[in-house]
């Protein structure tokens, strides 16, 4: 019955169907193409004193290793100061006088590189293109001068596994899916249930003989079988925009998102019991949300984070799902490779929905 | 003038009673500005990895030393073959492996070359490339100490400068854009709200046809949110420089009258959407599609502009955090005049009188 009831309400409102079909939509053609924090163009300009051969095959080499648009040569620092302080330039790369000169004389003379560091992340990634540009090249240069058959060599060869074109959207999009399931299961979920508490029918079903059990199932089933469509949605489009197959198994794929969402189900319900309008929700989710993908490691590496960050992400259910996520989607995983994420998973959904449903208890005692 | 208190007045209250909505209004920037700052680093230590060592003589074991000493790495297995190398990528959650040859002591006596294999995992590029750097460094470390450090000689030195940020904190970069999103949460989300909650329990009604100019209503709307936000970005700017001794080289009066501008941008962006949508569900999802997300993916503070195609870099310059952003940090960080940013203060406010003009024009056709 009071399922019947939630079903009609949840397939009749036409938002829904909106954000059903274009909130995936809008977030596939959107984050793919602008969320790319990879570095690929960092602007150079170069202060030559030495205008030697040597310094101008330097240059070439710069703007040939496809990671470089140079501004060409500017006379004076000032004026390459300049040009960084109109974010024209990231980077400063300047010649001294005499360079090729004073190499040959075994000076050692120094190149000095400015970087624009008000982007820090931008200027750390930047600054290791500089040097493996300028290495290469203090590597010939080195062999030619010494005498390199005596000395023995390490090579490498690079091996890329589970993403063989390199390719970002890879990454990202996969990291896409898990936010519109978090924000379906969290966000609509608080919202709708404090929206009724605003209008008062909440307290209409609590004078009725309903279980608080019965109506929270009754909630949840409905808002769980519009979450599992909106992902089979995002991840049809996946394929379709972006070519992107599952590696692993599909149905452990389904079966892991839908514990995923019971878990954010139960926190929306738990938000839901806890605030007393929808601002307040919103708010509520918005501000765990944040703290979830900042801490899922989808845009920042987690090893980069300092270790009290790394042990809060054993708190963060999304951190979890996005590792599940990504080993099947991309590394192909079966169920013993992600029995650990599944678990905890599992038991912070039991927890949340049985909080939720204590909180609801107490609210109406 | 008494009307406009009196809805200020009531607007002030009304934010005042909600305490927890106020408690997590001023909780955010301060979470946003702490998170940012502390775990957003492209430095990776102890990154696990495995190592499938072929060789097993002194100095393969000496180049695991070598690895291990760095303090980037941290060897969480050996496997045995390849199969096992896939089985701990899955399993063991390792972002690189080595391979070692078999004979590796005897390559590098007699034949003096060697060639190790680097398995990267690139389902997260950026990882990959940070740590196949840094397993370069070690291994040319290494090579250095075989050879009894007699390298070839140095032909030529490097030095490097990070300008406005020597000491690389990431918060230079992010706090701009904080402020930034705060202002669009506060002024534009909740301006938006209030006005659909008004509107959805019908009370906008009564306010229209009260004798208080409808002027007067809006602005009443607008100025409490704008207080609000201007407290959480001094509370931004608080924290940047004393937790993460951010320097503010401009004037601060000056810096506080860039935000006011575009505080006045993002409220008559809450403005337009208010009057566009009916009830406060709406007005959430308008706002956080439409403004919030843009203003994350398009400001340039998150993900660099000049990689994206050229239809979204046009795109971005319809929204106002962009120039607000560039406006600011030109502004905190180089310390830059008037002069240096007007073009980007005009933007802003000419934004503002359009949309103002355009969304008073439709509160009055609803009469």
């Amino acid at each position: 019955m009071l399922i019947k009831k939630e079903f009609l309400q949840v397939f009749r409102n036409p938002l829904l169907w909106k954000i059903l079909i274009i909130a995936p939509l809008a977030e596939f053609l959107l984050f793919p193409y602008t969320a790319d924090y990879e570095i690929k163009v960092l602007h150079i300009a170069f202060i030559d004193h030495d205008h030697s051969s040597t310094s101008k095959n330097m240059m070439n080499e710069f703007v040939a290793s496809g990671y470089f648009i140079s501004h060409g040569n500017v006379s004076s620092k000032k004026e390459a100061e300049h040009l960084m302080e109109q974010d024209k330039i990231d980077f400063i790369v300047e010649f001294p006088h005499d360079f090729e000169k004073r190499i040959l004389n075994r000076e050692t003379p120094n190149i000095a590189i400015t970087a624009n560091a008000i982007n820090s992340v931008k200027a750390g990634i930047g600054t290791g293109y500089v040097q493996a540009v300028l290495y290469e090249y203090l590597y010939e240069m080195g062999t030619s001068l010494g005498q390199p058959d005596e000395q023995a060599n390490v090579l490498t060869t690079n091996i890329y596994w589970f993403n063989e074109q390199m390719n970002y959207k890879n990454l990202i999009v996969p990291g896409i899916l898990v936010i519109l399931v978090t924000l379906i299961g969290a966000y609509v979920t608080a919202l709708n249930l404090v929206r009724e508490k605003e209008l008062g029918t909440i307290e209409q079903i609590n004078v009725t003989p309903i279980k608080k059990w019965q109506f929270l199932l009754g909630k949840m089933i409905p808002f769980w079988i519009l979450g599992m469509l909106e992902f089979m949605v995002g991840l049809f489009l996946m394929y379709l925009m972006f070519g992107i197959t599952v590696q692993g198994s599909l149905i452990l794929l389904l079966f892991a998102t839908g514990i995923y969402l019971l878990v954010m189900l139960g926190l929306g319900f738990f938000i839901s019991s806890v605030s007393e309008n929808q601002l307040q929700a919103m708010f509520i989710v918005f501000f765990l949300f944040i703290v979830f993908v900042l801490l899922s490691g989808l845009f920042t590496p987690i090893e980069g984070m300092p270790e009290w960050a790394q042990y809060l992400n054993y708190l963060n259910p999304m951190s979890f799902f996005m590792d599940i996520i990504k080993l099947i989607i991309l590394k192909g995983c079966n169920i013993h490779d992600i029995q650990n994420q599944m678990i905890v998973l599992s038991v912070m959904a039991v927890i949340i929905n049985t909080a939720a449903i204590a909180s609801y208890r107490e609210k109406v005692n | 003038m008494k009307e406009l208190m009196m809805i200020l007045r009531k607007e002030f209250i009304h934010i005042l009673r909600d305490r927890i909505t106020l408690l997590l209004v001023l909780a955010m920037p301060v979470m946003l500005v702490l998170l940012f700052g502390f775990t957003i680093s492209t430095e990776i230590n102890n990154a696990k990895i495995a190592v499938l060592d072929l060789s097993k003589d002194s100095q393969s074991k000496l180049f695991l030393n070598k690895i291990t000493a760095s303090g980037y790495f941290q060897i969480v297995s050996y496997p045995n073959s390849e199969t096992e190398i896939d089985h701990d990528f899955k399993n063991k959650n390792i972002k690189l492996a080595i391979i070692i040859p078999a004979n590796f002591e005897t390559k590098l006596a007699v034949d003096k070359k060697a060639t190790i294999q680097i398995i990267n995992d690139v389902s997260d590029l950026n990882v990959a490339s940070v740590l196949n750097n840094y397993m370069r460094v070690v291994i040319s470390d290494f090579v250095n100490e075989y050879n009894g450090n007699q390298s070839p000689p140095i032909p030529f030195g490097m030095s490097t400068q990070m300008a406005y940020n020597p000491q690389m904190e990431s918060v230079y970069m992010f706090v701009p854009g904080i402020i930034a999103l705060i202002m669009i949460i506060v002024t534009a989300l909740m301006t938006s709200i209030t006005l659909a909650r008004e509107k959805e329990s019908g009370t906008m009604r009564m306010l229209l046809i009260t004798p208080v100019k409808k002027v007067y209503v809006v602005i009443g709307k607008i100025i409490p949110y704008m207080v609000l936000s201007l407290i959480c970005t001094l509370l931004i700017l608080v924290i940047s420089v004393l937790v993460f001794q951010m320097p503010i080289k401009g004037s601060i009066w000056f810096l506080l009258f860039l935000c006011f501008v575009f505080m006045l941008t993002s409220a008559s962006f809450g403005l337009m959407i208010s009057a566009m949508v009916n009830t406060q569900l709406d007005a959430m999802m308008v706002t956080m599609m439409g403004l919030f997300l843009p203003t994350v993916l398009l400001s340039g503070f998150l993900f660099p502009l000049d990689n994206m195609p050229y239809f979204f870099q046009i795109l971005a310059d319809f929204f106002p955090a962009k120039w607000f952003i560039i406006a600011i940090k030109d502004v905190m960080i180089k310390g830059t005049g008037f002069l240096g940013i007007w073009k980007y203060l005009l933007i802003l406010f000419v934004m503002a009188v359009i949309l103002i003009s355009v969304s008073l024009s439709r509160i009055d056709k609803r009469e």
